[in-house]
């Protein structure tokens, strides 16, 4: 990386380039061993590269070999100083919620020959065992000498707009190269609430209210404790300001009466 | 075979009254599918069978039953190009996303017969229809900016002609959503006529008009594989050769 001076602007131009670059190169490298994200830590002695995938064992390779080669690859591309950069594979808690894997799942069962509704279906179904709050499968394109068409396979619940929708939707396409064009295929997973903030996000949506359960009055038992002693207010001569009990019957009249005969 | 007496014929009809039309279809794809068969067997049932006919079509001994034995339409082995006698080009009007000019009832004494191509084309679409542009047809006409199916095309096409109904006044339903399982519906990307046309209630201003039996066949085609689609994945010698264990 170049260590002149350069704008802010510049700067965060040329982070987020290098985010995309680096990520897409890892998404065409690593698809067949559950790629999953990247995430970039500038520290002022290296910059640290964290890989997540559900395959970490292919990731790192035997004797760590291909993690070194992917080191060797990220360093020489960007320019990094001699041991300026490293990559960790960290694996991925819950692949089930993960969308960028599924996606890639998906498209290998359809490279392998699988029928589009059962390897949509096996998706979907493993999806939603794992908690996920609801799934979506959509797979177009033009299939064996029919019109242009897309097929969407769904489960569960799904939020669309809204901040909800930024915390809570994971997805992801990919896509299937074929003799007559490109068959897409996306996932988009909903992720359930997770308090530990491990399997989905903490915050809870804002339109789930939870309406707990009454609790159970204590029962008493004896005698109740006597009642505070009330002052005795003389009919005849009631103290100014005070209001008649059996007044409210007749209303003004009567009060003003009342108020009236003082 | 074909006789140019029956073509004079429907012309006739159609000078004199806006109806009796005659519509082409080139059919462009290898062989029928089972699609194109759809499509075509709902074309003979919106137009009769003395005014509908297929060109440069593959069968040789030029049967229409193969697709559909209920139906007997015109059918040429030859490209519409070389049956000029039978369709003369200055009556003929090419139906063409491209075209400038949108169809309009008026056209109904202008031409005595549309013709349509690009049967079972991508979204967007692969302009099949350059084929029959190439050769050279001077009048052209588009249906809107939405892609069509032909067989609804058609249909459009008999309502505005025969009808005398603007393209605009037509009730139509754009990308419609067809379920097909409890869990799983298609979308086709294309425009249909709405079902409140012909019923008029307005209930049924979201149900596409489509072919016989097509519904069953999107059933049956999200159990197709893509085996024979596939092109070969190029390989990356970095990259892994083995699949990935079925754990899902």
């Amino acid at each position: 990386m170049a260590t002149t001076q350069v704008s802010k602007k510049r700067k965060f131009v040329a982070d987020g380039v290098f985010y995309s670059e680096l990520n897409e190169l890892l998404t065409r490298m690593l698809a067949e061993d559950g790629y999953s994200g990247v995430e970039v830590r500038v520290t002022p002695i290296r910059t640290e590269i964290i890989i997540r995938a559900t395959r970490t064992r292919e990731v790192l390779g035997e004797k760590g070999r291909r993690i070194r080669e992917l080191t060797s690859m990220v360093q020489k591309r960007f320019q990094f100083a001699e041991n300026s950069v490293e990559l960790f594979a960290e694996r991925v808690e819950n692949r089930a919620l993960c969308a960028m894997a599924q996606a890639e799942s998906l498209r290998y069962k359809l490279l392998g020959g699988l029928q589009v509704r059962r390897a949509c279906y096996g998706v979907l179904r493993f999806v939603m065992e794992n908690g996920a709050k609801g799934c979506e499968v959509v797979v177009s394109g033009k299939l064996r000498a029919q019109r242009a068409k897309a097929m969407k396979f769904v489960d569960g619940y799904m939020v669309s707009t809204g901040h909800p929708a930024t915390l809570y939707i994971n997805e992801a396409s990919r896509n299937v190269k074929m003799k007559q064009g490109i068959l897409g295929v996306k996932v988009k997973i909903m992720l359930p609430c997770d308090p530990e903030g491990k399997l989905g996000p903490k915050m809870p949506i804002p339109d789930k209210i939870e309406v707990p359960d009454p609790k159970p009055e204590p029962k008493v038992v004896g005698e109740l404790p006597p009642s505070p002693a009330v002052p005795h207010i003389d009919p005849q001569h009631p103290p100014f300001g005070t209001v008649m009990a059996g007044g409210g019957g007749g209303g003004g009249h009567d009060m003003g009466a009342g108020m009236g005969a003082q | 075979m074909a006789d140019s007496s029956d073509v004079k014929a429907a012309a006739a009809a159609a000078a004199g009254g806006g109806k009796g039309k005659i519509y082409a279809v080139e059919h462009l794809e290898e062989g029928v599918p089972r699609w194109c068969a759809l499509e075509y067997g709902h074309m003979c049932e919106v137009v009769k069978d003395e005014r509908l006919a297929f060109t440069k079509w593959p069968n040789e001994d030029r049967s229409f039953a193969c697709v559909d034995s209920r139906f007997a339409p015109r059918v040429y082995t030859e490209s519409i190009a070389d049956l000029q006698k039978d369709f003369p080009r200055e009556r003929t009007v090419l139906m063409d996303m491209d075209a400038s000019e949108p169809l309009t009832p008026a056209d109904a004494a202008l031409f005595d017969t549309v013709l349509f191509g690009g049967i079972l084309g991508n979204v967007p679409s692969d302009d099949r229809t350059q084929e029959l542009r190439k050769v050279g047809f001077p009048h052209r006409r588009n249906l809107g900016s939405v892609q069509m199916t032909t067989d609804t095309a058609m249909l459009v096409c008999k309502i505005v002609l025969e009808d005398g109904v603007a393209l605009e006044k037509i009730p139509y339903v754009d990308h419609p959503d067809i379920r097909t399982g409890a869990h799983d519906s298609t979308n086709m990307p294309f425009r249909y006529v709405a079902l409140s046309h012909r019923s008029k209630k307005a209930a049924d201003a979201n149900t596409p008009i489509l072919p016989r039996g097509m519904v069953e066949l999107l059933r049956e085609s999200a159990d197709d594989d893509l085996m024979d689609e596939l092109l070969q994945e190029p390989s990356h010698p970095l990259l892994t050769q083995s699949m990935p264990a079925d754990g899902v």
